[in-house]
């Protein structure tokens, strides 16, 4: 089979052009990500978000020439992401980073040139005199001198405020005769403790004039906006969903797959066995690149091959990705664990009875799930992580139910819910033809499992930078990379857990025997290593 | 004032009219990232500054701005002269960074550079070697980037070497020429994407090491070669499969 390519950032900007499938849903939104509305978009992974700010991106560089918009990206990735709890330092790095993406920007439309060392030989000057320092370099340098020495700066009215760069923005665009720059920030608040995740928020609410448009995408349910953000009133929330229940919705999704797919053979394969290849994209749930990944593990697209995706995906690896979110956050891991067994062995299992059930009666079947808006806040958070990991889907909010309660309504992911069957491919489809959504499964908010997740979790603290820190310093000494004999040393000085060991002085470790100043040094090193590396990933 | 000078100031204002036909505002967004690569190379040089090889770089990102004015102004087969050379001392400098012995000898004029060497399948700077030793989950790549220096190295050579189909294509005098300075660009594109991708795989170190380098470099790194998965990996440490 063609090789098909599940991350948009793996697709060149000629690939995303050719791959769009321009469905009225898509086309709204990206011309509301090219309007002057701040927009968030809200999505689980894979549904598409980058993809559809990529296709405004490109969209804009083409009109650029008569609408004198600049589009430009900003990706968040952890390998550069600064760690503090210094609400003016993370400012400052935030907003040095945009002034970068900024800068790099307008170098690649030819608007400003910079400085440049290699010319000099040309014109015999000394190269701080070729071009010119632009002033959104400036204030970055300014920013970057900041935010790099957090201690040293003092006098906190020397650095630049939003309202200087906001300034600096209007200069540029009259200077540079541009009418609007939109700025795309792809995993916006992924990568960031929820501290952090409230100071950028905090931050966007700012970054909007006539000249600047903020765009942000964000995964659903694991991002804290903060109290100064307002999602409602300082932006428009849009959830990149495709709703499986539209008309259009199986030809859409296949198309996606499709133009992907150069190969005669391999495209007559998809169309001859259709009702399987319609199973994989309802199963997908919506999600290009979860269709796109089980298309690619069922190349030969016969009952087998969907069988065995159905067993190896979404029985099996969708689920192991849930539960290895505890690694990375093990404050959350009650909740990880706990929403895994919600779903799995309880929401899964009474629909599939009710559909079952419906089915002998020939009546519509159900993807559905309802939660009273009541619900313990510990419950709403384990539901978000299960959207985060795209095991479930908010629906719609605001919805009564049966017995009067208002709440949020939830699609299960369909491929986890079909894989219950003994042989999906066979009984899938008709399972799928035929549903409701008002066959919705209802929670109140004091069912049984609800209480038991609240008793276990109690005290449900937030993960911050300052938590992990915490956990960090709270790990023994055995994890560190140091010989049995630098451990066993450290253990007769009653010394046990890497923080204590932090905070031992070099002196109190040169008491043990053997200990001079080097093995007392190598062995405070071992600790400061392991804190580092962790933090910075 | 000798009688020739107001020819070559002629000349030069000639080349002046060129400069402003072939960096119109269309043939700016072509040319823009081009020119940009100049700042994103020296930027690479700062972090580069204390190894031996550097003293080619240097050399080589000069001779690759000159190049650039060289196309401005409508001097092609001086263009793609620069343009080999710009590739041949990248590359011999990435070759000489894990050789001393050769360097020194370079140094001393004791030792030439020889392309076969420095592209040689299983020896040179496109070797499995060379790959693992530095970036071994970027290995796989290493024979179609190789293949594509070979082209580039050719079709460069072929103007350098004065060759007939080449010398026929280019104006016979001085004008500017929109498909020459687009195929002039266009290769420029694919030497951007080979010395990145090569300057990521052999010092991928100094971006771990150093964090001002990471935060320097990443934007040019990801622009020209960010849809490689490894790459997107290195600087991302989260990646979900599902």
């Amino acid at each position: 089979m063609d090789e098909l390519v599940f991350r948009t950032e793996e697709l060149s900007k000629e690939q995303i052009k050719s791959y769009y499938v321009p469905s009225d849903n898509d086309r709204n939104i990206v011309d509301y990500l090219k309007s002057k509305t701040p927009v968030i978009l809200v999505g689980s992974r894979g549904i598409g978000k980058t993809f559809l700010m990529k296709t405004a991106e490109q969209e804009l560089l083409e009109t650029y020439a008569e609408q004198k918009v600049l589009p430009v990206f900003l990706t968040f990735r952890s390998a550069s992401l600064l760690q503090t709890k210094n609400p003016l330092q993370f400012q400052t790095w935030m907003l040095s980073k945009i002034c970068a993406v900024i800068s790099r920007a307008l170098r690649l439309q030819g608007k400003i040139i910079g400085l440049s060392n290699s010319l000099s030989r040309l014109t015999g000057e000394d190269y701080i005199s070729i071009g010119h320092e632009t002033k959104i370099e400036k204030i970055n340098k300014q920013f970057e001198e900041s935010y790099k020495n957090p201690n040293i700066q003092i006098d906190t009215s020397a650095v630049p405020s939003i309202d200087d760069f906001m300034d600096t923005i209007e200069d540029l665009c009259n200077e540079c005769e541009i009418s609007r720059i939109v700025v795309f920030i792809d995993e916006a608040a992924h990568v960031l403790y929820a501290d952090q995740q409230r100071q950028f928020f905090t931050l966007f609410r700012e970054l909007r004039s006539q000249y600047l448009t903020c765009n942000a995408a964000v995964y659903p349910g694991v991002t804290s906006y903060g109290n100064t953000f307002q999602p409602t009133h300082d932006a428009t929330i849009i959830s990149v969903n495709r709703n499986v229940m539209d008309s259009d919705y199986v030809g859409q999704m296949k198309e996606i797959v499709l133009r992907q797919i150069t190969d005669s053979h391999e495209r007559t394969l998809l169309s001859q066995n259709g009702e399987l290849f319609a199973l994989l994209a309802y199963a997908s749930s919506g999600n290009p690149r979860t269709l796109l990944k089980t298309v690619a593990l069922a190349p030969q697209m016969n009952s087998r091959a969907i069988n065995n995706v159905f067993r190896e995906f979404y029985k099996t690896s969708i689920w192991s990705d849930h539960s290895n979110l505890a690694e990375n956050y093990p404050s959350y891991a009650v909740l990880i664990d706990w929403g895994r067994n919600f779903i799995e062995k309880n929401v899964l299992r009474e629909i599939k009875n009710k559909n079952d059930d419906y089915i002998k009666k020939d009546q519509p079947r159900s993807f559905y799930f309802w939660v009273d808006r009541n619900t313990p806040q510990v419950v709403k958070e384990a539901l978000r992580i299960l959207e985060y990991t795209g095991i479930i889907y908010e629906n719609a909010t605001g919805i009564r139910a049966t017995r009067d309660g208002i709440g949020t309504r939830y699609m299960v992911n369909i491929g986890c819910l079909l894989s219950l069957e003994s042989s999906p491919a066979s009984t899938g489809y008709n399972i799928v033809k035929k549903t409701a959504v008002k066959r919705m499964t209802e929670f109140s908010e004091n069912h049984p499992l609800f209480n038991d997740l609240a008793k276990e979790a109690p005290n449900f603290i937030e993960l911050t930078s300052l938590t992990t820190l915490t956990e960090q310093l709270k790990r023994e000494i055995d994890s560190l990379d140091l010989t049995d004999w630098q451990l066993s040393t450290l253990q007769s000085l009653s010394i046990k857990t890497i923080g204590e060991l932090l905070d031992t002085p070099e002196s109190r470790l040169m008491e043990a025997r053997y200990v001079a100043e080097k093995r007392a040094r190598t062995m405070k090193n071992a600790a400061f290593a392991a804190v580092f590396e962790y933090l910075l990933g | 004032m000798p009688a020739y000078k107001d020819l070559y100031l002629e000349i030069n204002d000639k080349q002046a009219s060129i400069i402003e036909t072939t960096l119109s505002v269309s043939n700016s967004e072509i040319f823009a990232p081009n020119h940009l690569f100049i700042t994103d190379l020296e930027k690479w040089l700062k972090h580069l500054s204390s190894n031996r090889e550097a003293v080619l770089y240097k050399t080589a990102i000069e001779e690759y701005a000159n190049s650039l004015f060289l196309l401005t102004c409508g001097l092609y087969r001086e263009t793609y002269i620069g343009l080999r050379f710009f590739l041949e001392h990248t590359l011999f400098g990435l070759y000489l960074s894990v050789n001393e012995l050769n360097f020194m000898r370079w140094s001393m004029s004791r030792y030439d550079m020889h392309w076969s060497e420095i592209t040689d399948a299983e020896a040179g700077v496109f070797s499995k070697d060379y790959f693992e030793a530095f970036s071994p989950e970027l290995a796989e790549y290493a024979p179609a980037l190789l293949n594509i220096c070979k082209l580039l190295y050719r079709e460069l050579s072929e103007y350098t070497h004065g060759n007939l189909p080449a010398t026929q294509v280019l104006p016979t005098k001085l004008k500017f020429d929109q498909e020459i300075f687009i195929d002039i660009n266009q290769k420029i594109e694919s030497m951007r994407h080979l010395i990145t991708f090569l300057f990521f795989v052999r010092y991928k170190s100094i971006l771990i090491e150093n964090k001002d380098a990471l935060d320097e470099l990443e934007e040019s790194i990801m622009e020209v070669i960010g849809n490689y998965p490894e790459i997107q990996a290195f600087f991302s440490s989260e990646r979900s499969d599902t």
